[in-house]
């Protein structure tokens, strides 16, 4: 049967949960590759896990930890980045700097936290109904900011020196995303695990500019992939038994190779097809193509 | 081409002695230049002169060590800024946006035109969109508005980036080498468009320029720069051949 796992009520909640990680990771995931910023939810989630370790060590809940560490982290990255260290050079540290704090707080506990597992590698699957509610309330912060801000997020990506000269603020806007970024590597980290995290995030994006739509498309493209793998990989996991969050990101992975073959292969039979044929098996396919002629091209600089 | 002077004009921009330096290395030295309403001014000079630093401390992308920038035309759309915001309209030297394929359209780019007009928090009006769609039929984007940037040739992808500078009716239009990397053909529309935006809409316009020939040919004025002005004064009286001059003097300073 397909998609049995909505027959359980542990699938429901891994249902809603994936589509809320796989909206807002997708949506912000465009945004980060467009910036060049691949590794930062990477880099963020290994300070989630130096938070979480310090969650365990200090008794208190480690989500909540996880969260004041991400913040000071987004903060981090961004003061390294004015002291002229490079961005990727900053979050290499932050990387460092969270997965030693997390080690180093493990290893004074008697024995690692039973739990520990499960915030590695995620436990989609398994969780409960407040892991819900915090990953809903973080998604709808996410997204209606990224909402509200839109056209300040399309500066920032797409020009950010006549972001600047058009008034915008440009560094409390970037402080803001990583915010952003780093609240979804929390929410998304009890999912698919903080190996992961960025997977979800990045592939999606990645396999979507493949397909070089405009920018609204793009996103939505984004999301649709980032969807259609968390219910394809949470059916997987449900059939074979395998781990759900390596499941969801081999999907992605299988996605970003189709749209890697549609954008390369499909423009080759264009050019091949005469033009006649080429219109004929669009509107066999229901595809509409363009016949407006295109201003003439001067030489491609 | 060339342009007529403005020389009765009023003074639409003031730099006073703005110096500015990249650590110990002083770049600027003591600029001081007055710019006239409608003026059509080629900034010159060889590699490392100081042209982009100037022409980002006018936009307010860089703040001088010491020195002011004033703009003084138009002074109700400026009221409390500085730099005026709607006073400027930047085209950069290598925007990211050139350097890397994003998925953008030709009509998003211009789009963006709009934001400095419009605060933080807010969607485009419907008479943004109708400003977007002046400046593409004005710019001669019509055909390929709904087309990548990415896929355009050098000289549309600069028609685009000029179009988006000016559909927020700046007074002051601040280009950096824009026909950098554009070829023959490509070039002679460029200066058609920006004549005639010139000619339309009366700003004023400040651009950094390489080709000697480009610069003694198309601009008014020419200041010539290499950490402290060097020439200021009509292109006609100084030609190619001068041009070339300053620059040998230059590189032997």
């Amino acid at each position: 049967m397909v998609l049995e796992f909505l027959m359980y009520n542990f699938g429901i909640r891994a249902f809603i949960g994936g589509l809320i990680v796989a909206v807002t990771c997708a949506s912000l995931g465009v945004f980060i590759v467009l910036r060049r910023l691949s590794l930062i939810s990477d880099g963020l989630g290994h300070v989630a896990f130096g938070g979480i370790a310090l969650g365990f060590w200090s008794g208190i809940y480690p989500l909540y930890t996880a969260i004041a560490s991400v913040l000071a982290g987004s903060v981090g990255i961004h003061a390294l980045s004015r002291l002229r260290v490079a961005s990727d050079a900053a979050i290499a540290i932050l990387f460092s700097a969270g997965l030693a704090l997390g080690v180093v707080l493990i290893s004074m506990a008697q024995s690692a936290p039973a739990d520990l597992l499960s915030y590695l590698f995620g436990t989609i699957l398994g969780i409960n109904d407040s892991d819900v509610y915090l990953a809903a309330g973080l998604g709808v912060i996410v997204l209606a900011v990224l909402v509200l801000l839109w056209k300040e997020w399309i500066g920032i990506t797409l020009d950010p020196d006549f972001a600047r000269v058009a008034g915008m603020p440009v560094t409390a806007l970037e402080i803001l995303f990583t915010v952003l970024v780093g609240l979804t590597v929390v929410v998304a980290t009890r999912l698919v695990g903080i190996l992961l995290v960025s997977s979800l995030m990045v592939i999606p994006a990645i396999a979507a500019l493949q397909l070089r739509q405009p920018f609204r498309r793009t996103i939505l493209a984004a999301i649709a992939i980032a969807i259609v793998s968390v219910i394809i990989g949470l059916q997987l996991s449900f059939s074979f038994n395998i781990a759900s969050g390596g499941a969801i990101v081999l999907v992605t992975i299988c996605f970003f190779i189709l749209t890697v073959i549609v954008s390369r292969v499909l423009p080759r039979i264009k050019k091949e097809l005469p033009v006649d044929e080429w219109n004929h098996q669009c509107t066999e396919l229901g595809f509409q193509e363009s016949n407006e002629s295109k201003e003439p091209e001067t030489e491609k600089n | 081409m060339p342009v007529d002077a403005p020389k009765n004009k009023p003074v639409c921009l003031t730099i006073n002695n703005v110096s500015f330096s990249y650590g110990a290395e002083p770049v600027l030295e003591n600029i001081s230049l007055v710019i006239r309403q409608e003026e059509f001014v080629g900034i010159a000079g060889p590699n490392g002169s100081g042209k982009t630093t100037l022409l980002k401390i006018l936009v307010g992308l860089l703040s001088p060590a010491t020195g002011t920038v004033e703009f003084t035309c138009h002074m109700d759309d400026c009221a409390g800024m500085s730099p005026c915001r709607p006073c400027i309209g930047y085209v950069p030297q290598q925007p990211v946006l050139r350097q890397q394929q994003f998925p953008v359209t030709v009509r998003e780019v211009i789009e963006m035109g709009t934001y400095g007009q419009s605060g933080i928090f807010t969607r485009p009006t419907a008479e943004d969109r109708i400003s977007v769609e002046k400046a593409i039929a004005e710019a001669g984007l019509g055909r390929v508005a709904e087309e990548l940037f990415s896929d355009l040739s050098g000289g549309q992808q600069q028609r685009v980036l000029i179009a988006r500078a000016l559909v927020g009716n700046p007074h002051i239009l601040a280009l950096d080498e824009p026909t950098n990397g554009v070829d023959a053909k490509s070039k002679q529309e460029f200066y058609s468009l920006l004549t005639h935006m010139h000619d339309k809409h009366k700003i004023t316009v400040l651009i950094i320029l390489h080709d000697l020939t480009e610069l003694s040919q198309m601009m008014e004025r020419i200041v010539f720069l290499h950490h402290r002005i060097l020439y200021d004064g009509p292109a006609q009286s100084l030609g190619s051949r001068g041009l070339w001059d300053l620059m040998v003097k230059a590189g032997n300073q």
